[in-house]
């Protein structure tokens, strides 16, 4: 209807009647439900856990509530923009800056799973942007602010993408597992930043040497706030990048050369290199491109965070960007718009859980933290186990339609 | 496109639905009760989990606001960028005071007592100078090279007695509230036993078991006989692998007796101790704005464990011999340095 495309999309083939084509809606549509449900069980499950857990019904409640205001969705209710006096407002500053980074981290998986990869590595990448964007965001002081930003910002992403690109390298040339040396690549990354950061290293604090934490990039590095008051960790500018990347995966997947190849290795390798495309090339571009979102994650939160935002040793362990990327890209089955709405779920939750129970009345806030976990562990649980609940839901429909019809051909769910 | 209508669907009902429990949520929200002390106490990364530092400060809050019918709001920090949020999370719960758990806090705590002069902020292990030395702020320090040093004499003797004078630390990070402990302990082991020699190494990790560990293997390999742990969680691995290797233990911050076998004793921080004085202090208008307290041997801010049975029963000596090193730090007879020779531990 709205799409210009010369020929049919299942969609219109749809409209036109046949059997294999509605199916094909049917399992299109399933795309989106199963997610929806997929998150509506681990949320039931969960608060079956909080009530027996805490043995009311009652508490559950209070704790979804806190948790729901937490987040600050409750602000698009009664909307004010003065961070400083409604807390509602400010947490969804804060819920949106945490949506930021999973967004870019997320893509970053999709993009790998579309090319057949699965890339656990976006932790390392993130670091590496991290790092990057740190040493040139000290070191160019009295640059052209815009200047400054972009050198930062494309230097951060290009050494991640060349980062993760070891591992498609690695793939490609002698078949080393990419979860193996995507996994290692995390840990090297980690210890070059301690390195780095930690007391003596080349990027550490120098005006307090043995406090264990960056430099603070330079003013006119850092990318402005635009909500929330300045100095105090507001909403960055960031948040528009993350969104312009979730277009520019849209396009580079779905509307160039580069994108279909891609997908085609993704479908089927073999079939792809016997249509003449070059495998082991789109193992090494792919990943590469997959790094260099988790790279630009890692320098957004480099040169967006607030004046006392560091990351030093005790940081970098509790960096999970990168893993809670793969939850965000299976929940959003590796679309643009599944992923950024898997983004913007898990950063309410976990901002909503974190804060919103902080401070609970009803509930110990070391528990609070456990229970993000639980929720986060049961939405991966059930997105793995959406294939069961498809297979649920097409073996119903099959059984309704095998007097009538031909079984009809499994077409895969692109957005 | 159909598809792009239920995804469209899906966001006009999950809006909607936001919507409707926020309306909900704020009509039933109550008015905020402002009776009563309100001390918020904000943790560091490690959580009030961890095996003490945290964890106590938090049973200092519960006592304290107990103590004088007020309420306590403990918060816990995941990651440095949770600190802001949980002094915005403390403000906006209109706390009277807010305690940051540790120096790690230092930034945020100077910026927000800049921005709100009418709430009283106070930190643990930090000097007021630090974080800006406003009106408003109060320092919570502890002597804890006095405990290092008490534990240091015991090492020593023990040490001696296994037939090494070696002992070693596995630290955290070398940081001004680390290194006092092991200057302390460096300081009176050295002086309790000539020759003692020294073995520091860090772990660069306050949580990690098996780094730690990794460093007592090390360090006991290179014929430490006691290890004396300061890194928090991570420290716990060192002590369970010296126990496991059949020499000795020494717990932090808190009394760790029962983390392993063989602890010879724990170099205690009464990190509770500060934060109920701080608070009941500051309760009654006591509060010594721009000062910092301090805790020491003397007001039994910082102490010793309990001691294993191997020394109070065998070696009696040992026990009266830190006693007197105790009484002299006391009555101002032995000043422990509180840090190492040129900041290098």
């Amino acid at each position: 209807m709205s799409d210009p495309g010369p020929s049919p999309t299942p969609e219109e083939a749809a409209e036109t009647g046949t059997l294999a084509a509605s199916i094909a809606l049917k399992q299109r549509a399933g795309g989106i439900i199963v997610p929806v449900v997929t998150v509506v069980f681990a949320f039931v499950m969960s608060f079956i856990i909080v009530a027996a857990t805490q043995h009311s019904v009652h508490t559950a409640l209070v704790v979804f509530k806190e948790i729901f205001l937490g987040s600050g969705l409750n602000w698009l209710a009664h909307p004010t923009t003065n961070t400083f006096t409604s807390i509602s407002a400010y947490n969804l500053s804060q819920t949106l800056l945490q949506t930021t980074p999973l967004i870019l981290t997320g893509l970053a998986v999709a993009f790998a799973f579309r090319c057949g990869m699965f890339n656990i590595g976006g932790n390392g990448q993130y670091l590496v942007g991290l790092i990057v964007a740190n040493w040139l965001g000290v070191d160019f002081a009295g640059l052209n602010p815009f200047l400054h930003i972009l050198l930062c910002m494309s230097a951060g992403t290009l050494a991640a993408a060349a980062y993760a690109g070891i591992a498609g390298v690695l793939k490609a040339t002698v078949g080393a597992h990419e979860v193996i040396s995507t996994i290692m690549l995390n840990w090297i990354a980690y210890w070059t930043a301690s390195w780095l950061f930690g007391a003596g290293g080349a990027l550490q604090n120098s005006t307090s040497p043995t406090n264990p934490v960056s430099n603070q990039v330079s003013p006119g590095a850092r990318l402005p706030d635009f909500w929330g008051k300045q100095g105090f960790q507001g909403l960055h500018v960031g948040i528009f990048v993350s969104l312009a990347a979730v277009v520019v995966f849209w396009i580079l997947l779905n509307r160039t050369t580069l994108g279909y190849e891609v997908r085609a290795v993704g479908f089927n390798p073999d079939a792809a290199a016997y249509g003449g495309i070059n495998v082991k090339k789109n193992f090494i571009r792919a990943m590469a491109i997959s790094g260099a979102f988790a790279g630009l994650a890692g320098t957004l939160d480099m040169l967006g965070g607030a004046q006392n935002y560091q990351v030093g040793q005790l940081d970098i362990p509790f960096i999970q960007v990168g893993f809670i990327g793969i939850a965000v890209a299976l929940l959003g089955r590796n679309t643009a718009v599944g992923t950024l709405l898997g983004a913007l779920l898990f950063g309410g939750l976990l901002y909503g859980s974190f804060h919103g129970l902080g401070s609970s009345s009803v509930i110990d806030p070391t528990l609070a933290s456990n229970l993000t976990y639980i929720i986060q562990g049961l939405v991966v649980l059930f997105v793995g186990a959406d294939v069961l609940i498809l297979y649920v839901w097409n073996s119903r429909k099959k059984a309704r339609r095998r007097p009538r019809g031909k079984p009809a051909e499994r077409v895969e769910a692109t957005t | 496109m159909r598809a792009r209508r239920w995804v469209l669907a899906a966001v006009v009902a999950a809006l909607a639905t936001a919507i409707a429990i926020g309306t909900l949520g704020s009509a039933k929200a109550p008015a905020a009760q402002k009776a009563g002390y309100r001390a918020a106490l904000v943790s560091d990364v490690a959580g009030f989990s961890d095996n003490g530092f945290n964890k106590n400060q938090k049973v200092g809050l519960l006592r304290a606001t107990k103590k004088i019918g007020g309420k306590a709001f403990p918060i816990v920090s995941h990651s440095s960028s949770d600190y802001q949020p949980n002094y915005n999370t403390a403000v906006h719960d209109n706390a009277n005071i807010i305690i940051a758990a540790g120096f790690l806090l230092g930034d945020t705590v100077k910026q927000y007592a800049q921005q709100f002069p009418n709430i009283k902020f106070a930190i643990t292990d930090d000097p007021v100078a630090a974080i800006g030395g406003f009106k408003n702020e109060e320092g919570i320090t502890y002597a804890t090279q006095e405990g290092g040093c008490l534990v240091g004499v015991l090492a020593a003797k023990m040490a001696q007695k296994m037939g090494h004078k070696v002992i070693g630390v596995a630290g955290g990070l070398s940081i001004p509230p680390v290194n006092s402990y092991i200057a302390g302990y460096e300081f009176c082991a050295k002086k309790a036993v000539k020759g003692t020699k020294i073995l520091v190494q860090y772990s660069g990790d306050f949580e990690d078991e098996t780094k730690c560990a990794t460093i007592a293997q090390n360090e006991i390999n290179q014929k430490a006989q006691v290890i004396f742990q300061v890194a928090g969680l991570c420290g716990d691995g060192a002590l369970k692998e010296a126990s496991k290797l059949h020499k000795w233990g020494i717990g932090v911050d808190a009394d760790e007796f029962s983390v392993a076998k063989r602890i010879l004793t724990s170099a205690l921080k009464k990190t509770d101790v500060g934060v109920y004085d701080t608070i009941v202090g500051a309760s009654k208008g006591k509060f010594k704005g721009g000062k910092d307290l301090l805790f020491n041997l003397k007001n039994n801010g910082v102490g010793v464990g309990k001691i294993t049975s191997q020394i109070t029963k065998k070696h009696k000596a040992w026990v009266t011999l830190m006693n007197k090193y105790k009484s002299q730090i006391i009555h101002h007879k032995l000043k422990v340095p509180a840090a190492c020779k040129n900041n290098k531990c």
